[in-house]
């Protein structure tokens, strides 16, 4: 035989009995791989909530779903999901929950966080405080759960997953009632909002005359040229025939039909149907007086609520008609209460007077859901350090309030092209002294460093004034944070105004890297005066914590 | 030779990981643990054995000019129906063995033995070099991985030897313990052959020992 023939042949053989063989293995292996693999997702299944049978379901569902079986019965339900934490690999999480949609457990499948920070996610302490949490709780960090201090990305992606979790299931399962929007309270006009497609967002207009859907037009979308067509022809004109907003998605055309409904929603979230209102974010709010009503047990309860770097100082009841010995001191202790712990979420109510503490919960939340105009005057004296973001980076500015006059507006820092940015500072630090206020024109050519500046103000503002030392008393004063792995304790001296001596009594942080923390921080805080040091990298955790406990020592004295 | 004698070749003389120093590779990544020390050892041994004995018999069917490849092809399917019987029957030892059990097609001893040895010999003395070799790899790794789990984590075969509370060298469960242990291990057996004086580097397979992996 030729040689060359000879070895393609016997190679090519070779080869194919070599394919033969594997291709039979593979047979007989196949199935037992696959029920290994089955096994082991319901051993992972089983970790989040107690079942032994993971069905899935026969419809398609927007979420990964197994309906969890104990002994044939449905006992509750599997979700997996992805978040989006720090790592942009995306954090895979297991929810299990009952047939109430409450959360059973929950479990991080895998994730690719930072070691030893991020992935304090994994901690089933953490993890376990999501039992239980249903669909009439927020789930949001800072109000019923909490984030970790130092993963906070991560940990709000997790957060975010579970809530999306136990929405999806309470969908699935029919226990939150979709509320239709009542048109006739919509003013006439016209509403624009977009809806997530299949090749991006879908826009419309919304158009209402005389309490009735008149016109919804589908201003832009990027779908499928002929697949979404029918959806696109046919869901505007059922919703204004039939008069509602969930009408019936188009088959073949489901995500476009969805996408449609979701942007019409969207135009009209205004008017309700948009679900819980979001938890008040106290820490953001304008210094300012706001006023608000709700019912108590018999009428209206108005308040005034004061806030003043980002803290509620003072809490007034303007006028109420409920009975006043058992109103008065539900008041009190509500609103002791509520300065205490600056929290509108995890309120105790006043027993014997339920209505009444929960009227003035709600009258304040609606008092600071309302607009305040922000009021210069009004701004305690100090000096004020704030930070926006500019064109390429921070801006960062302060201020003197003197008397209720803002003065020595200057920018500290910034990072963008000198030749705009100076003009616009040149341009708006006069013209804001001068109108003592922030509604001033932007300096055109230089719109972002501009808005930098007046973000960095608004910051400083929402901040409060920063810290004097020489006005604090001499004494030694003491005060906690937060570090890395727990509470951190510092006793603070001050005398003849100044900060002497800065002593750290107890921490939970690993003491080589804390040491670096404490002892610069320690350092810059003496040697400056100021609690404006930069934190020391590599123990950025310990080093915010011991921050964090100074200037609850040093306010500790001045209240 | 004797058969005794053949296989005692492999776990002494021709030892691949102490003497001929290949399959480094494997020896260091997988000796985290004695077990999986044993299971690199006995998969590795598994297609050995099955490219050594398919070799021996096709050896004067394959051309020489397609010898590499035809091996490969052959080990390649060995590797992958081992690795298909692992995950239907021995999943945890296919998670711990990883990427290196795919990688077994390219460990220098599998191909080494084949070029070396079983295309020159008949098949049942290709099929004693396997299990010699196989054996020599698999005790190596396995004392490996023993001296490594004591050292790091205080067990051997997962019994808990030293008290759970003993504060032990994490560093030979991670891998700068692997070449430390190897290392000295190489060193101790070299003196040892040293002393004895018995066998010199002379009766080493100089073929295989060049082919280094």
């Amino acid at each position: 035989m030729n040689s060359s023939l000879k070895m393609v042949v016997v190679l090519g053989l070779i080869a194919f009995i070599s394919a033969g063989l594997l291709a039979g293995v593979n047979y007989w292996t196949a199935p037992i791989i696959e029920e290994n693999a089955q096994a082991r997702l319901n051993a992972t299944f089983s970790r989040v909530i107690d079942a032994d049978e993971f069905v899935e379901p026969e419809e398609e569902t927007e979420f990964f779903l197994r309906i969890a079986k104990k002994g044939g019965a449905v006992v509750g339900y599997v979700v997996r999901l992805t978040g989006q934490g720090y790592s942009s690999a995306g954090i895979d999480i297991l929810v299990g929950l009952n047939t109430e949609a409450e959360v059973q457990g929950v479990y991080i499948f895998s994730h690719s966080e930072t070691p030893g920070l991020g992935d304090r996610i994994t901690d089933p302490a953490w993890l376990s405080q999501f039992k239980g949490k249903g669909i009439d709780d927020p789930i949001a960090s800072g109000t019923d759960v909490d984030a970790i201090s130092g993963a906070t990305s991560s940990s709000t992606a997790v957060i975010g997953s579970v809530r999306r979790a136990v929405q999806f299931v309470g969908g699935y399962l029919g226990l939150i009632e979709e509320t239709e929007i009542d048109f006739a309270q919509i003013p006439d006009g016209t509403y624009t909002g977009t809806g997530r497609g299949f090749g991006g967002d879908v826009t419309v207009e919304v158009t209402f005359a005389n309490g009735e859907l008149t016109k919804v037009v589908i201003v832009s979308h990027n779908e499928t040229a002929g697949v979404s067509d029918p959806a696109i022809e046919a869901i505007p004109k059922a919703m204004v025939a039939e008069q509602k907003i969930q009408v019936d998605t188009v088959s073949g055309a489901t995500m476009t039909s969805e996408a449609i409904i979701a942007a019409v929603k969207d135009a009209l979230k205004e008017f309700g149907g948009a679900g819980p209102a979001e938890p008040i974010d106290i820490g953001s709010l304008l210094p300012g007086t706001y006023t608000g009503s709700a019912k108590g047990l018999k009428d209206d309860i108005t308040v005034e609520v004061t806030v003043s770097g980002g803290r509620i100082t003072k809490i007034v009841v303007l006028s109420h008609d409920d009975t006043p010995e058992y109103a008065e001191p539900a008041f009190a202790f509500m609103i002791d209460q509520i300065i205490e712990t600056q929290d509108l979420e995890e309120v105790d109510f006043y027993s014997g007077a339920t209505f009444s503490s929960e009227g003035l919960l709600n009258a304040v939340k609606n008092a600071l859901r309302s607009q305040v105009k922000l009021d210069i005057s009004g701004l305690p004296d100090g000096v004020y350090v704030g930070e926006g973001e500019g064109f390429h980076g921070i801006t960062r500015v302060s201020f003197r309030m003197v008397s209720g006059e803002l003065k020595d507006l200057e920018v500290l820092e910034h990072n963008d092209t000198p030749e705009y940015a100076n003009k616009a500072f040149a341009t708006l630090i006069p013209a804001i002294t001068e109108a003592q206020s922030l509604e001033v024109d932007l300096a055109s050519g230089a719109t972002f460093s501009s808005q930098g500046l007046l973000d960095a103000i608004m910051d400083a503002i929402k901040k409060g004034p920063v810290l004097d030392v020489s006005q604090v008393p001499d004494g030694v004063y003491s005060g906690t944070g937060e570090g890395l792995f727990g509470g951190l304790q510092v006793e603070v001296t001050v005398s003849g105004g100044k900060i002497t001596d800065i002593v750290v009594v107890d921490h939970q942080d690993t003491p080589e890297y804390a040491s670096l923390a404490i002892d610069g921080i320690t350092k810059a805080i003496l040697d400056t005066q100021s609690l404006d040091v930069d934190v020391v990298s590599g123990a950025t955790g310990t080093s915010r914590g011991l921050l964090e406990a100074i200037e609850a020592a040093l306010k500790s004295a001045v209240q | 030779m004797s058969i005794l004698q053949e296989l005692k070749r492999g776990i002494f003389a021709e030892n691949p990981t102490f003497r001929l120093m290949l399959g480094m590779c494997p020896t260091l990544a997988v000796t985290t643990l004695a077990v999986n020390g044993v299971g690199m050892g006995l998969a590795t041994t598994a297609v050995l054995l099955g490219s050594n004995l398919v070799v021996s018999a096709l050896k004067n069917v394959i051309p020489n000019q397609v010898r590499i490849p035809s091996f490969i092809v052959i080990i390649a399917t060995f590797v992958t129906v081992v690795s298909l019987l692992l995950e239907a029957f021995a999943y945890s030892l296919y998670e711990a063995l990883g990427i290196f059990l795919p990688l077994i097609v390219v460990n220098c001893i599998i191909l080494g033995r084949a070029e070396a040895y079983a295309s020159k010999h008949s098949l049942g003395k290709s099929a004693l070099d396997a299990l010699g070799i196989g054996l020599g790899f698999t005790l190596s790794l396995t004392v490996l991985g023993a001296i490594r789990e004591f050292l790091g984590a205080g067990t051997v075969f997962g019994l808990q030897v030293l008290s759970e509370s003993a504060d032990m060298a994490t560093i030979f469960s991670l891998p700068p313990g692997a070449f430390i242990t190897l290392g000295l291990m190489m060193a101790l057996i070299n003196g040892l052959t040293a002393r004895r004086g018995k066998r010199s580097v002379a009766r080493r397979n100089p073929a295989v020992a060049k082919r280094e992996g």
